[in-house]
């Protein structure tokens, strides 16, 4: 029967089937297994869940099976098939090099070595769906980025959650960068243009956000030097700060019943300002020193802004604070 | 009146067609636009691989659909609901499986892009749905399968 038939008509009546016909057709007979496995060897489109049946590991294997064979895929759908392993993946995308759109939604077992050949062979790529990946990181992204930038549609919703280093608090750090990166080698420093503030600073919370943790780590070490120096000052200076801070809180609290103690009795109030006044010029010397160690890694930051000593030294940061997304990407939805 | 051309089958009958109707066959428009209109108006054009019966159903069919349009290239994907076809059509093709073949075939030969797409979905229809058993019921297949 089907056999008799010329291919082109062969291929117009496996294109009216569903993947899961096709798969019940393989069944029927050797013949019917040769031209199924030929379809799919052409097959431009696939869509996993149109194969999804009543159990999950017939799914699978089926899947498995259709994929094993596809070698002319201009579209892959595979949101949601989360058994879908690395090296199913990489074998697919690699004999598959015209991909156009490629859908890998919520796969979970996947890691980020999976999207290899499609940094390296991918080259007609225009839509890629990574949404709910936890795997992507923002290395894969990046290189994503440097590689495919023909690239016209990127989802990575609900990505990000559980990839980067997150705290208990849902405070993210990005990664560490090379200190070859942050001030030797790729680093390039220059006098800022003083006359165009808002691009400067939009380049220098660039610049911050790439570097965040040299900055912060930056700072801690400058915080430990000036400690190590001086610690007993460093420690009054700590709690006296402690003080004041804790008493400007309490009076900010209790507000109404200081501003009715101070109207009542003027002059005790001026007694205990005073008296306050007196510790402190007191202690100023561990304050400074206090201050020194808090504030110097924040002047560094600060430096950047440009509002304390830019006359000092000029002010690091590079002319492109992070590799840029491909500028055609239109739509780019990162939710964490 | 429209010119009339004189198609022969593969059994020696002569069938006179309008060429109005005989060109939503790409093979025979392409055999025209070559030959020109008034060579071929004498001579007699043979199909050697379509029988008469057949021709007469191909011939009914592009009698009804020669004002529709060709069908749209098949490239993107397809859905269900695709697999339809009019009433006329499902008519027309309620016939027995060796006879569908061999329109096909006639579709596919003389280059009948409509027709080609209706017998191929009508043939689709056949399998949609069923269970390898019943595939092989329907189109009378031996049990013959030896799992790769």
């Amino acid at each position: 029967m089907l056999e008799e038939l010329p291919w082109d008509t062969i291929e117009m009546i496996c294109h009216y089937l569903s993947l899961r016909d096709l798969s019940h057709l393989r069944l029927v007979s050797n013949s019917c297994r040769d031209i199924v496995i030929s379809y799919y060897s052409r097959m431009k489109f696939i869509q996993a869940s149109k194969l999804r049946s009543t159990s999950n590991r017939t799914f699978e294997k089926e899947l498995k099976f259709v994929l094993n064979h596809c070698g002319n895929l201009r579209v892959a759908i595979l949101s949601g098939c989360n058994f879908l392993s690395d090296d199913v993946v990489i074998s697919v995308l690699s004999r598959n090099p015209n991909l156009r759109v490629l859908d890998l939604s919520n796969c979970s077992r996947l890691k980020s070595a999976a999207l290899q050949p499609l940094v390296n062979k991918l080259q007609n790529l225009k839509k890629l769906y990574l949404s709910k990946c936890s795997w992507v990181t923002p290395g894969v992204i990046e290189c994503i980025a440097m590689k495919r930038r023909e690239l016209e549609v990127l989802d990575l919703s609900s990505c990000m959650s559980s990839s980067a280093t997150k705290t208990d608090n849902g405070i993210e750090f990005s990664p560490l960068r090379s200190l070859n990166d942050f001030l030797l080698e790729s680093g390039r420093f220059q006098v800022p243009n003083l006359k165009d503030f808002e691009k400067w600073g939009k380049m220098v919370v660039q610049n911050l956000l790439y570097y965040q943790t040299n900055y912060f780590i930056l700072g801690l070490v400058i915080f430990t030097i000036v400690g190590v120096i001086h610690p007993t000052q460093m420690f009054v200076g700590l709690i006296s700060f402690a003080l004041v801070v804790a008493g400007f809180s309490h009076a900010s609290d209790a507000h109404s019943q200081i501003t009715s103690f101070k109207q009542s009795h003027p002059l005790i109030c001026l007694a205990i300002f005073l008296a306050v006044l007196y510790l402190l010029f007191q202690f100023v010397g561990s304050l400074l020193v206090f201050l020194l160690g808090i504030l110097l890694p924040i002047a560094d930051v600060n430096n950047g802004f440009g509002k304390i000593s830019t006359s000092v030294r000029p002010v690091i940061r590079r002319k492109e604070p992070a590799p840029s997304l491909p500028n055609k990407i239109l739509k780019m939805t990162i939710k964490t | 009146m429209s010119k009339i051309i004189k198609l022969q089958t593969s059994d020696g009958e002569i069938f006179d067609v309008d060429v109005e109707v005989a060109t939503c066959s790409g093979l025979i428009k392409t055999m025209l636009e070559v030959l020109g209109m008034d060579e071929s108006d004498k001579e007699i054009v043979s199909l050697p691989n379509v029988s008469s019966a057949i021709l007469k159903k191909v011939l009914e069919w592009t009698k009804y659909h020669k004002d529709n349009a060709p069908p749209p290239e098949l490239d993107e994907p397809t859905d269900i609901s695709s697999l339809e076809i009019c009433s006329w059509d499902y008519n027309f093709l309620k016939v027995d499986q060796g006879t569908l073949f061999e329109i096909i075939l006639a579709a596919n030969y003389l280059d009948i892009k409509g027709l080609l797409v209706v017998t191929c979905k009508t043939v689709a229809n056949m399998i949609k749905g069923k269970s390898p058993e019943n595939i092989r019921k329907t189109f009378n297949i031996k049990s013959g399968f030896t799992p790769a």
